[in-house]
């Protein structure tokens, strides 16, 4: 299996992503949101690309995990027209040794940033921490470096 | 802040849509979670789940929305939300029916948390959740 652990620190390219109010409003159609000014709280979930390019370098078969927890802290409001970028680290690697079987919790920081349309300036946006359980016989892909 | 907000207040419990095939399709567009176990029941019982299962983001947006409902008709419209933290306790499948509420935590200082909870038809809490506003 690939030490994890050594990973820790690892981080992602920057994304971005244009929030329109049509994706808005399909987000919204999806989850069961009322119409708001802002976005609703989990729409930063759409933020989670570089979270997969660190799941994939790590060999990480998205399939095989659990979601353990989310945490969201909120720095500015999230309207149609801004854009988000956002970059991912693999901030935490935790492995919990049974007899017969191991556990292996990672935390994900995302930090997104906010630029308002027509604006130049970037304002911090929200901090995201995923929490992912990996299954006692989770498989890594051949993809995973050693 | 309305006098009835305040420690202990409870948060009643509203229901959600059913979960469908086509929600769970319509919140994999829109959030980008692509993952086979959300979508194709097949690939789900081949990592040994019981068939398809909704994103736990899924139920989290919908104790976030009974969090906010919950604020604005209580405490007006002018707090923001400051932090929301779930964890994802058992799953969600096609068929079951969501329910999120719970307690007011505490409600001073210009600060308000919620202690909720997403719940199945058959009572199970599946998710649960701290929401803090500032005003």
């Amino acid at each position: 299996m690939v030490n994890l652990k050594e990973r820790e620190g690892e981080k992602s390219a920057t994304y971005r992503e244009e929030v329109t109010e049509s994706w808005l409003e399909r987000f919204r159609m999806a989850v069961g949101a009322r119409d708001r000014d802002s976005a609703p709280p989990t729409f930063l979930t759409v933020c989670r690309k570089g979270e997969f390019e660190l799941f994939d370098g790590l060999g990480l078969v998205l399939s095989n995990v659990l979601h353990g927890e989310q945490e969201y802290v909120y720095l500015a409001p999230v309207t149609a027209g801004d854009t988000l970028n956002y970059e991912s680290r693999l901030a935490q690697v935790l492995e919990k040794r049974g007899s017969r079987s191991s556990l292996q919790i990672l935390t994900f920081e995302t930090e997104v940033r906010v630029q308002a349309k027509g604006e130049g300036q970037e304002i911090p946006c929200a901090t995201c921490k995923t929490t992912i359980i990996i299954r006692s016989r989770g498989e890594t892909t051949e993809k995973a470096r050693a | 802040m309305t006098s009835e907000l305040r420690a202990g207040t409870q948060v009643d419990f509203k229901y959600f849509q059913p979960i469908t095939r086509e929600q769970l399709r319509a919140y994999a567009d829109a959030s980008g979670d692509q993952n086979p176990i959300h979508l194709d029941e097949q690939a789900a019982k081949n990592v040994g789940l019981p068939g398809i299962i909704a994103h736990g983001m899924l139920i989290q947006a919908f104790i976030g929305e009974r969090a906010l409902h919950y604020v604005e008709e209580a405490a007006g419209c002018d707090w923001r939300l400051e932090l929301f933290q779930a964890r994802f306790k058992a799953m969600t499948l096609v068929g079951d029916t969501i329910s999120a509420g719970g307690t007011v935590k505490s409600a001073d200082n210009g600060r308000i948390e919620l202690e909720l909870v997403a719940r199945n038809q058959r009572g199970d809490t599946v998710a649960s959740a701290q929401v803090c506003f500032r005003k």
